[in-house]
């Protein structure tokens, strides 16, 4: 397995919104660049979309801890099957570390094409996660 | 999977209502045109000025489309109506004949509904900034409940379960075309193809207004929405929505 791991970012809210937040997909259309994604289909646990210049892809959560972690598996038929993992640690009242993880089964070849877009992933995707405008209720 | 489509849908297992999600969404930020919220199970839809509809959880498609057709002025608001119709008939014809559309928001097969349309606009300068087209069919549902008068699914119809996603990208895409066919100037086409599709488009029948029943026959649509009947003695008049109904008389009403 390779792993890729984002920077450490940084959220002014406590974990729990952010985790009821990243566990609906549907709320994941704030997050995704809408350029580069098309095709988007969601339900509130599974999410289906293609990426311009590589091809469709599904994303499933498999696993959630109140109000740590949330684990994300490829679903579906997709380019390379990986898992992603987004962990939030409170460091104090409204301040929330972020790190996103990615495993993946890649041979050589294939790391050595994705592992710069994939690093790039995780921090675009972290950002928007630390930066959303989060209701306050 | 079909060929790649604009649409970005969201599906819900439980909403209120779609078209106010999806009006809450457009408030909270700058969605794109083209999202789709769907429901399994709509718990508070509204049809035209607040009539319910019913729909069994899993077995229906209940979902708002967010347009923003700011190409066409506000008084020529009733043509995405016309559009939006049209796209869910030529994916229903598919199934069976005998489909159509009872002015001003109803989807009917021969005389039975099986589904509603609901619009809801906001005007920015001359143009529509945003059209919330909320749709709701009656698609694998054989039981209904309810004292709704009339109701009817596709699988009645057509005797077997069909997939909500597959139906539901289809009526998307219909609709597109539609649409498009707006963009292009092609708005005479779609009033050709509304009113052939019009219900009880033949012959005289049975209306009521606020001073009672006459009977009369389906002239035309306007161009503001406006059903235009024309009575036994000629007398032409112009109904907006809720003003006229149609009567379904004993014979129509096999139900």
């Amino acid at each position: 397995m390779t792993k890729f791991e984002s920077d450490i970012k940084q959220a002014y809210h406590n974990p729990d919104k952010i985790f009821s937040f990243i566990s609906n997909f549907n709320n994941f259309e704030h997050l995704i660049p809408q350029d580069k994604i098309k095709n988007w289909q969601s339900d509130e646990d599974s999410c289906r979309f293609s990426v311009e210049g590589i091809g469709e892809a599904g994303l499933r959560i498999v696993d959630k801890e109140p109000f740590k972690t949330v684990k994300y598996s490829t679903d579906g038929k997709v380019p390379f099957n990986f898992y992603l993992w987004v962990q939030l640690k409170q460091v104090a009242e409204g301040d929330t570390r972020i790190k996103l993880t990615i495993k993946a089964e890649l041979n050589a070849m294939m790391k050595m094409m994705v592992a710069k877009q994939v690093k790039k992933f995780l921090n675009m995707l972290g950002d928007a996660i630390a930066n959303y405008h989060y209701p306050n209720h | 999977m079909s060929a790649p489509h604009p649409f970005n849908i969201f599906w819900h297992s439980e909403l209120p209502s779609t078209n106010i999600k999806l009006k809450e969404l457009t408030r909270e930020k700058d969605i794109n045109e083209y999202t789709v919220i769907c429901t399994h199970n709509q718990v508070a839809g509204k049809g035209q000025a607040g009539n319910f509809w019913e729909s069994e959880s899993h077995k229906n498609l209940t979902f708002s489309l967010l347009l923003k057709p700011s190409h066409i002025q506000i008084q020529d608001q009733f043509i995405i109506s016309k559009a939006v119709a049209l796209g869910i008939l030529k994916v229903l014809e598919k199934f069976d004949k005998g489909f159509c559309i009872k002015w001003p928001n109803d989807i009917y097969h021969q005389n039975h509904k099986i589904g509603g349309i609901l619009i809801e606009n906001s005007i920015c300068q001359n143009g529509i900034s945003e059209s919330i087209i909320g749709i709701g069919l009656n698609i694998n549902q054989t039981k209904f409940i309810s004292d709704a008068p009339n109701p009817i699914s596709l699988k009645s119809i057509t005797n077997q379960n069909h997939n909500l996603k597959d139906i539901l990208s289809q009526i998307l895409e219909s609709i597109l075309y539609y649409m498009k066919e707006i963009t292009m100037g092609n708005t005479q086409t779609i009033d050709t193809l509304y009113l052939q599709r019009l219900y009880k488009r033949n012959g005289e029948h049975l209306f009521k207004d606020a001073h009672g029943l006459f009977r009369a026959s389906v002239l035309n649509i306007n161009e503001y929405g406006h059903l235009q009947l024309k009575r036994s003695n000629g007398d032409i008049s112009s109904y907006a929505f809720k003003e006229v109904e149609f009567i379904l008389n004993d014979s129509d009403n096999d139900n």
